[in-house]
């Protein structure tokens, strides 16, 4: 009796199993994904969905990053319609220490750089602590600065040469007016005024975004914490000074580095306006090594340039990092 | 040490209806006074007011006796204690405890002193090298009492500084600032919405509700006898239970009805009932001023609506006249829902209000 009973049972048991295996084998064969992307761990989700951007920025960015590299390292010659890669080692690099023009090239492109950014900075500085104080005009501010950040860089410059025209630009017409210059003069023609009028410029395209941060960094100053160092006994200019310039510290690290990057590599603006002249008097590292890539197609020595201005860049966070960004 | 005096202090925007109405308070030296009401009574505009970081509309604030209107908050000398703490975050708690003696120009070696002196009261010396991220609340919370202290403040003043603590914090912190007021005896001013904090901080309490001073006293007159309904309202908890009744009188005296059951306001101070015979009334009773009875002495028998278990006591929820009724009782019987229980008021405890003036008519009498 015992033993019948336990002959069934197995029968029953075998069965369901068999059963059992029968399903999975179904549930194996019909390849299903959503179940598959439902069973993963969090960290495979997470590489799934970051896996797009990567993509992205390896194809985007390292991939061009490497290729420059490689062309730094090469001289590129054409041969019966054919790219001819020669390699070079590091003479593209060193080819710039007898480039005559170079010296000039890396202080022009050093002075519009720095003037550039201390002075977005400043204005942004100055934009973003009227409107936050509500001070006069700040409702006028809040809705048009940043108009010229969303102006096109070309269409920024074409503007600008409009109105630093020689012939009827606005802003000899308005110098003159006022009684400032004699008669109208040609801006960007000539050597003594062009870098001034290209800086000019770009701090009127940069400064809108600059202003931007800084402002959206001094809302984040919690009010609570300008009372307290009220009641501490801190006037308006140390409240400033060790208050709210510490607590916003990492944003002006950000804006520094951000602008700083962009600035050097400004090249539509002066593209439009001066391609580099009146006699190399405006001509940037950003501009030298498109000259040299796709104007006279020396293209490893032009790839070499612009790794240079990687390094600038570099120099300069580095140097702002250590000012600024002790602990962040 | 300071007074404080309020005299028709008032604070309006653009002219429309005051946040603060007309208050006076004198709040004597060492005193420890809770400002308390629900939120936008204008207690913490009127904290501000003192530190002066808002404009006073007009009436004034005096300390001992010379009018503050117009000095700045520096002038003042107060210390505040925010609710956020307000800690500089770039700041090591050593210089936030030290900004303000740096800020007055103290000779280094006494600044170094009086930090380290304050730190270890507090028990912060082990952090004094930390940056406020890395501390938690309740730290935080000690490092700005001690920037509060260091600076020897004619007044303290305390915007909700517990209301971002966890609850065991709550208390041990509640316990350390009534300390601390022990020890330093000086003036403290203090907000809160919380009536519990109001009750065991405070010599005096100020309730207040729209801009105006409900009732200032001890919080024992507070609690024992409010002025008004909504001092009696707003203080306890479970609420005070109101039930509207008309006053009635018999052979045997004055009385009102309850579930159909006459209960007799027996007593010298219910005679001034006599100008409120037939006329509804508030009658306030808070919830553990009822005790359980036995049918026939029983006030009302009631059904267990709802009851809340609360450990040592049962909060029990009932109906009385289609009025909802609130009693706390000690738990030594099993209740249960739907059952019948009789109760009687203790009616040395209850109040009368004037429905319309909503003050009292007759309160019980406070120690």
């Amino acid at each position: 009796m015992d033993r019948k009973l336990a002959i069934e049972t197995k029968e029953v048991m075998d069965n369901l199993d068999q059963k059992n295996i029968g399903i999975k084998q179904k549930e194996k064969k019909r390849f299903n994904l959503r179940n598959r992307i439902d069973r993963l761990s969090e960290s495979s989700t997470a590489k799934l969905y970051i896996f797009p951007t990567n993509a992205v920025l390896i194809l985007a960015i390292l991939f061009p990053l490497l290729y420059a590299l490689f062309l730094s390292l090469t001289k590129v010659e054409f041969a019966q319609g054919n790219l001819e890669y020669t390699f070079v080692g590091v003479n593209n690099f060193l080819e710039m220490f007898r480039d005559p023009r170079i010296p000039k090239i890396l202080i022009q492109t050093l002075t519009f750089t720095l003037i550039s950014v201390v002075g977005t900075v400043a204005i942004g500085f100055g934009i973003a602590l009227t409107i936050h104080h509500g001070a006069w005009g700040a409702g006028l501010f809040k809705r048009l600065f940043l108009l010229p950040w969303a102006l096109s860089n070309v269409v920024n410059g074409l503007m600008w040469q409009w109105m630093y025209s020689g012939n009827n630009g606005i802003i000899n017409e308005i110098l003159s007016k006022l009684g400032f210059i004699d008669g109208y003069k040609m801006w960007l023609v000539e050597e003594a005024t062009a870098m001034g009028a290209l800086i000019f410029a770009d701090i009127w395209k940069s400064t809108p975004f600059a202003a931007l941060l800084l402002l959206a960094a001094l809302q984040t100053v919690p009010k609570d914490l300008y009372e307290a160092s009220k009641v501490d006994g801190a006037g308006a200019f140390t409240q400033f000074t060790k208050i709210v310039l510490p607590t916003i510290k990492p944003v002006i690290l950000v804006v520094l580095v951000t602008q700083t990057m962009w600035t050097l590599r400004v090249f539509d603006l002066i593209w439009v306006l001066t391609q580099g002249g009146p006699m190399d008097s405006t001509m940037t590292l950003n501009i030298y090594a498109y000259e040299n890539a796709f104007r006279s197609f020396n293209i490893g020595y032009g790839s070499a340039l612009a790794y240079v201005i990687t390094f600038i860049t570099l120099i300069f966070t580095f140097i702002y990092i250590r000012l600024l960004g002790k602990e962040n | 040490m300071v007074n404080i005096q309020f005299q028709g202090l008032t604070k309006s925007y653009d002219g429309e209806m005051s946040v603060v109405d007309k208050v006076d308070l004198d709040v004597e030296e060492g005193e420890f006074v809770v400002l308390v009401g629900p939120s936008g009574c204008g207690k913490s505009t009127t904290l501000r007011m003192i530190a002066g970081l808002e404009e006073i509309s007009d009436g004034t604030i005096a300390f001992n006796g010379q009018v503050i209107n117009d000095l700045t908050p520096r002038e003042r000398n107060i210390a505040m204690v925010f609710q956020s703490y307000a800690l500089y975050p770039h700041k090591t708690v050593y210089e936030n405890i030290a900004f303000n003696l740096r800020k007055k120009k103290m000779d280094k070696k006494k600044i170094d002193q009086l930090v380290h002196e304050t730190a270890s009261s507090l028990g912060l010396e082990e952090l004094l090298k930390r940056k406020p991220r890395h501390l938690s609340g309740g730290q935080r919370q000690r490092v700005a009492l001690a920037r509060a202290i260091v600076r020897e403040p004619n007044v303290f003043l305390f915007d909700e500084p517990l209301s971002n603590l966890d609850a065991n914090l709550r208390t041990s912190t509640r316990v350390e600032i009534a300390k601390l007021h022990q020890r330093l005896k000086k003036t403290m001013i203090y907000v809160t919405h919380d009536q519990v904090e109001a009750m065991t901080l405070a010599t005096r309490v100020a309730v207040m509700n729209k801009g105006k001073v409900a009732q200032f006293d001890t919080p024992i007159h507070i609690y024992e006898s409010p002025n008004n309904l909504f001092v009696a309202g707003f203080m306890g908890s479970p609420k005070m239970n109101f039930l509207t009744k008309k006053i009635l009188k018999n052979q045997e005296g004055y009385f009102i009805l309850m579930n159909g059951n006459p209960i007799q306001l027996k007593g010298a101070r219910f005679e001034k009932l006599d100008q409120y015979l037939d006329q509804v009334v508030i009658i306030g009773i808070r919830p553990e001023h009822f005790t359980q009875a036995a049918g026939g002495e029983a006030d009302i028998v009631g059904q267990i609506d709802m009851f809340e278990y609360q450990g040592k006591e049962k909060i029990i929820y009932s109906t009385v006249d289609e009025e909802e009724i609130i009693i706390r009782l000690k738990v030594d019987k099993n209740f249960h829902i739907g059952d019948h229980i009789g109760f009687k008021i203790e009616l040395d405890n209850i109040h009368i209000f004037n429905p319309e003036t909503e003050e009292a008519i007759t309160k019980k009498l406070a120690f």
